[in-house]
């Protein structure tokens, strides 16, 4: 009972403690000025700009955001059509996935300063590099998830008289959900990068454009701060996806 | 093949006079194949669903035969949280409702225990007062052959197309006893003799 109890309290407390442990040793280093706090700000500066500039941060915080939120969008969109068509049509598997597969080779880092050459600094490119670098886990997990059905299943399906959209709405969309959401997730989070890769490289507003023009001014306590507000914002949409995970797929 | 999921690759196989048979066969697997994110009741009413006559008529029968079964307190349940017992239960309701001429059950109950067998026997003798459709059990197990039929036929594979066929005059509702009694034992002992013909059984 003891050790269920205490099994309880450091499945949750321990990770928290570690956590607060290291803030409290960090903050104890910069006043004791062991390291410039131009180089690495302590915990409580980094507040205290989150704070003061917390309508500057937000407002970009929500360029980011909206870039991520649209580019995802057409990632879920388009590449659950092309996932599904290719399922359905071979000649459309032969044409496409090889080339899919093949254009995740290229770095989106040396993709980006073309993009942003062709379609400007603001929020088109950065839209399309979320999109490029989502779009490909989204489509495989779709294609994957709609290729790996259970075939007695099917079958049931057919002695009931289901015909194929029937089999599809009932069945197959179903088993490949899950195949979906590992996509997704792992779309939701590399769309962040994507997002801050590309306005790093060339853009006037979002969290990645902060970064980029606050380190050279030395103003690391707002590098941090967009940091902590990025990675809030990632494990936000990432919870999101879960939770949606959750709401979808029962029973399983 | 009989289901009309596969089509044989010589010969026809007939219902009615058409070759067309999905749709119009019941196929009880030995999987249970109940859909793991619907509910039991979703998924006993997935036949109805699929001919688009999800009727009230059609529920209340559901409400009706699942009683039978003794399943109607599990209907929100999901298939997961139900023992293998009554999950080939549930699966046996499910292929009733497909409300189709013919019911062919394909070894229902080869991954149950023995026991949990027995049960089942006794759930499909009474599911079958209630319902007036030809089964065609298919089983490699001889006492279940005997227990569950009016008509037991021998069939083997292979080229010398050997078929045995044999009545089973037990009155019915049969109970687990009959399975101790002797005329039980000398059905038995024919079915054994003449598969003997077919397989090296000693």
């Amino acid at each position: 009972m003891i050790n269920i109890f205490f099994n309880k309290i450091s499945k949750s407390f321990l990770p928290l403690l570690s956590f607060i442990s290291l803030i409290f040793i960090w903050q104890i280093l910069s006043v004791l000025q062991v390291f410039e706090s131009w180089l690495l700000p302590s915990p409580f500066a980094i507040l205290v700009e989150l704070f003061d500039s917390k309508h500057f941060l937000f407002r970009h915080t929500l360029v980011t955001a909206f870039e991520i939120f649209v580019g995802l969008f057409f990632a879920i969109f388009l590449g659950s059509i092309l996932g599904f068509s290719m399922t359905l049509s071979k000649i459309l598997e032969r044409s496409f996935l090889p080339y899919i597969i093949a254009s995740q080779v290229i770095p989106i880092f040396a993709l980006a300063p073309i993009l942003i050459v062709w379609f400007g600094a603001g929020f088109l490119s950065k839209i399309i590099v979320v999109f490029l670098i989502s779009f490909f886990p989204v489509c495989i997990g779709v294609f994957d998830g709609l290729r790996r059905s259970n075939i007695d299943m099917e079958n049931m399906l057919k002695t009931m008289g289901a015909n194929n959209y029937q089999i599809y709405s009932i069945l197959k969309i179903k088993l490949a959900l899950p195949s979906f959401f590992s996509g997704l997730k792992v779309a939701s989070v590399s769309s962040v990068i994507g997002a801050v890769v590309a306005e790093w490289i060339g853009s006037k507003a979002g969290l990645g454009w902060i970064m980029k023009v606050s380190g050279p001014l030395f103003h690391t306590e707002r590098v941090f701060a967009s940091i902590l507000l990025l990675s809030l914002f990632a494990s936000l949409l990432f919870l999101l996806v879960k939770i949606a995970e959750k709401k979808f797929i029962k029973g399983v | 093949m009989i289901s009309g999921v596969l089509d044989p690759s010589l010969g026809k196989i007939k219902l009615n006079g058409s070759s067309k048979r999905l749709g119009k066969i019941a196929y009880m697997q030995q999987k249970d194949l109940l859909l793991p994110w619907l509910t039991v009741q979703e998924n006993v009413m997935l036949p109805f669903k699929i001919k688009k006559n999800d009727t009230k008529n059609n529920f209340k029968d559901m409400l009706e035969k699942s009683k039978i079964l003794g399943i109607e307190e599990y209907l929100q349940f999901f298939p997961n949280e139900l023992s293998g017992g009554l999950k080939q239960r549930v699966s046996l309701l499910r292929t009733i409702l497909q409300n189709s001429e013919f019911i062919l059950l394909d070894e229902p109950f080869a991954s149950l225990d023995a026991i949990t067998r027995l049960e089942l026997y006794s759930w499909i003798e009474k599911i079958k007062e209630h319902i007036n459709k030809s089964i065609i059990l298919v089983t490699h197990d001889i006492e279940e052959a005997i227990f569950l039929s009016d008509h037991v036929i021998i069939m083997s594979s292979g080229k010398n197309n050997f078929s045995y066929e044999l009545p089973i005059t037990l009155e019915h509702p049969r109970n687990t006893k009959i399975t101790i009694n002797n005329e039980f034992f000398n059905l038995k002992k024919l079915l054994l003799e003449n598969l003997r013909k077919v397989k090296s059984i000693d």
